[in-house]
Parts: C-alpha cells; structure tokens; sequence
C-alpha cells in the first residue's frame, strides 16, 4: 500500500471521486494523466449537480466562441462553439442547449461533449400549416394556421424569436418539450422523430413552464393546472385525442401569473411559485 | 446477537500487513463490513490477517471506527451530535495526500463506506478549481501524455487549460 501511485488508482476508486466533481473539475480530471483519462473516457458517471453556468450573448469581437460564466468558481469559460452562432437558446437541460437557427429550427446541442441532437423540423409542428419560399427558393415564412383566424404568415425572424417560450430535454430518453405557439401549447419529439406530437391537456391550458422529472413531463399552467404527461406511454386510442395525462392537479398561486417549476436538489419533491 | 455490553467487552486482534497486532472492541471492527462478515461468520478464532493494510494506516483507521463506533451510540441519546462527527471527521481526514491514498485503499478493501465517501470527498476537495498541473503536483502525477496527445486534449477543450 505504500507504492502510493495516485496515477494507478483502481478505476472504481477513481469513478467514486470523480461523480463528486463538477463538469470543468470533472474534465480536468481526465487532463492529468493516462488512466485517469480513461476513466473519464468511459464516462463511469455523471458530474456531481452543480449551480447551473450562466451563458452569455453572443460577441460580436469573437462570434466563433460562447462566454460562460461559473458561479462555483467564480470563472470566465470561453467555449469555441461555432455550431450555436447567431442562434437564439430557449432552454438548457443537464448540460444540453436548445437552441433556435436563422430558419427557426430546433437544435439541442451539448456545449461540452460536442454532441448534438436530430430534431424534427418546424414545419411539422401541429399549427404550421405550411411554408412561403422565395424565387431562390429560400423560406421566408412560415404559415401558421388558426381555428378562428384561418392561415396567417409569420415572417422568419418573427417566428424565431416569438413561436417559441421553453424548450427542455429529458438526456435519459432523448425526448425533447416544447411549450410554443400563441396560445403557449405543448410539442415534444424523441430524438431522430420525422415530427413534432402535440400534447393536449384534459381541458385546454395556456402552459408557462415544463420539467421533466423522474422521466415524466410536468407542465404548469397560468390557471394553475399541474399536467403531467408520460411521453412513453401508448396513445389512447379514439380520434384526435392524444391525452397522455396521468394526473391533473391544481397548485396555488394567483390566476394568470406566471408559474414555474423547480425540483428539489434530492429529486423528490416538486416546487412551484 | 451479543447484547452491547458483551459486545463491549469481548475484543477482536486485527493483525496488519507488517505483522503488528491492534485489539480492538467488536462495535469498533464492526464499522468494516468485511470483518463484520467474518464475525457474523464465526471465522475471528485469534487474529484477523489484514495483508493490505499496514500498521501506520491500520492505526489511523482504528481510530475513525473507534469514533464512529462511539458515535452510534451518542445518537441514540442526544438528538443532533451530527455537527460535531463531522467536525471531527474533516479534522480527521486533513491529512497529506500519501496518508489520505493509504486511508482510501484500505475503507474500500474493508469496506467501510462512510470513510470511503469521506476519503474521496476530501480527494475532490483537493482536485477542485486547481489547475491540471497543480493537480499532477499535489498527487505526485508524472504527465503520462506523448506530446501528440496532450496537443488533442488541449485542442478539445482550451478553456480547462486558461
């Protein structure tokens, strides 16, 4: 025991110490030398939860990198991530970014692993009813179709910015959530999907903010209606109906205000405000 | 099961890897899941050989579980003397990293969990917000990594070298 030899650690030990690492810890980690390298490598765990970065705008000086900042260590990180320029980000997941391209479409992509996510288009998501191309062919609009307003063009830049309000990503299931629309409806997609699926509510909601949670959506409504959703669960069979609520609760709060959605650091409780 | 106060009494040899021999009491040997087996297994007739643990590490060990030991039994009198165990365990576990190396080895090969976390939470302690090289420093690392391979990790993630 006294040959002491940090390097030739058994992997097990190794992954024990490294699951209590945060992301650049954990990264550096695997910076040190061979056999830590490959223990890192093999990804024997997650990094320990951790204040999530914040991810600053764009820089118009160095648009090929991100800036992020770390609370935890009170750092500046400047990521290279040529893949998200210009992109808007409407969500962010364990690590994951969703992001927005000039064409409105969806993109998860992990900042750190390099990673990315296939995404149906937008053009397949339940009120888009069709797409305006010009002479080059370029699209310029999308259509939106209303119940009550028929079809309605939105240019472009309008829709990248307005259509959508939250996106989140379960990395578990590959499954991605959308709350989008005027009317603030619920899409989700698995990975490598054709198209987006509309979810609806029992009774029809104006959502304000989704989680996923122990492999379940959750999604909170300004009523205060709480719908959780199982994305793997069959459909029920029968016409358009394409519930997939397992409980509808209601949660306090005033009427119309904004509500969000926060787990407990342990995973067992839920929080709303 | 032996009541508490026999198990007070009766003691258990534990013999290290360079042959030196610690009594200790069963509630202290039992804070190892391994020797708590073979207790419960009936197989501790004399001492217990522990070929991977030597007397310098095996000394330090004793007294955690003897700690540890003591303190399950405090917890049933008192409400809250978690503060203070864990005051004690991280004055405990501040020590140089060839020491914290052999604690770490020997609470998994005994099996002894709650030092084990404490071990490898003091180990990411020491990792934590230092730069690759500190690291290296700090555990004695040699950089293993030809040129070619150290230029593609660098090229993969700059930022975790600024």
């Amino acid at each position: 025991m006294s040959l002491n030899n940090w390097a030739a650690l058994p992997p097990e030990l190794q992954a024990l110490i490294l699951g209590r690492l945060e992301v650049a810890d954990y990264l550096r980690f695997g910076a040190v030398c061979r056999s830590w390298c490959s223990t890192v490598a093999q990804r024997p765990c997650l990094p320990k939860p951790q204040i999530p970065w914040l991810m600053l705008s764009d820089s118009t000086s160095d648009p090929d990198t991100r800036r992020f900042f770390s609370r935890l260590d009170q750092k500046m990180y400047k990521i290279h991530l040529l893949e998200i320029h210009g992109r808007l980000c409407i969500g962010s997941s364990e690590g994951w970014l969703i992001t927005v391209d000039e064409l409105s479409e969806l993109h998860a992509l992990n900042p750190l692993t390099g990673a990315s996510l296939a995404l149906p288009s937008v053009a397949t998501f339940f009120d888009v009813a069709g797409v305006v191309r010009d002479s080059d062919g370029r699209i310029t609009d999308y259509v939106i179709g209303y119940d009550n307003l028929g079809e309605v063009p939105h240019e472009v830049e309008h829709m990248r910015v307005y259509y959508y309000l939250k996106a989140i990503l379960d990395p578990s299931s590959a499954a991605v959530a959308v709350i989008l629309g005027e009317f603030n409806d619920l899409s989700f997609a698995h990975a490598g999907d054709e198209s987006w699926t509309a979810l609806q509510p029992p009774l029809p909601q104006i959502f304000c903010d989704i989680i996923f949670r122990r492999g379940l959506l959750h999604a909170v409504a300004i009523s205060g209606a709480l719908v959780v959703f199982d994305l793997d669960a069959p459909r029920l069979a029968g016409g358009s109906d394409m519930c997939r609520t397992s409980t509808f609760a209601k949660v306090g709060g005033l009427l119309l205000q904004s509500k969000y959605l926060v787990e407990s650091p342990d995973g067992k409780d839920l929080f709303h405000r | 099961m032996m009541s508490l106060a026999a198990q007070k009494e009766k003691k258990i040899v534990l013999r290290s890897s360079d042959g030196e021999e610690f009594e200790v009491e069963v509630a202290t040997a039992r804070q190892s899941k391994m020797i708590s087996n073979m207790i419960n297994d009936g197989c501790v007739e004399g001492s217990i050989p522990l070929f991977n643990v030597d007397a310098r590490t095996l000394a330090k060990v004793i007294e955690y579980c003897r700690r540890h030991a003591g303190a399950t039994r405090i917890l049933d009198e008192y409400d809250n003397p978690n503060e203070e165990i864990k005051s004690w365990d991280a004055t405990y576990i501040d020590v140089h990293q060839t020491i914290l190396y052999d604690i770490l080895q020997a609470a998994d090969y005994l099996e002894i969990k709650d030092l084990l976390d404490l071990a490898c939470e003091q180990v990411a302690n020491i990792i934590r917000g230092k730069h690759v090289e500190e690291i290296r420093n700090t555990f004695n690392i040699k950089n293993d990594f030809t040129v070619e391979e150290e230029k593609e990790i660098r090229k993969q993630h700059p930022w975790l070298f600024e």
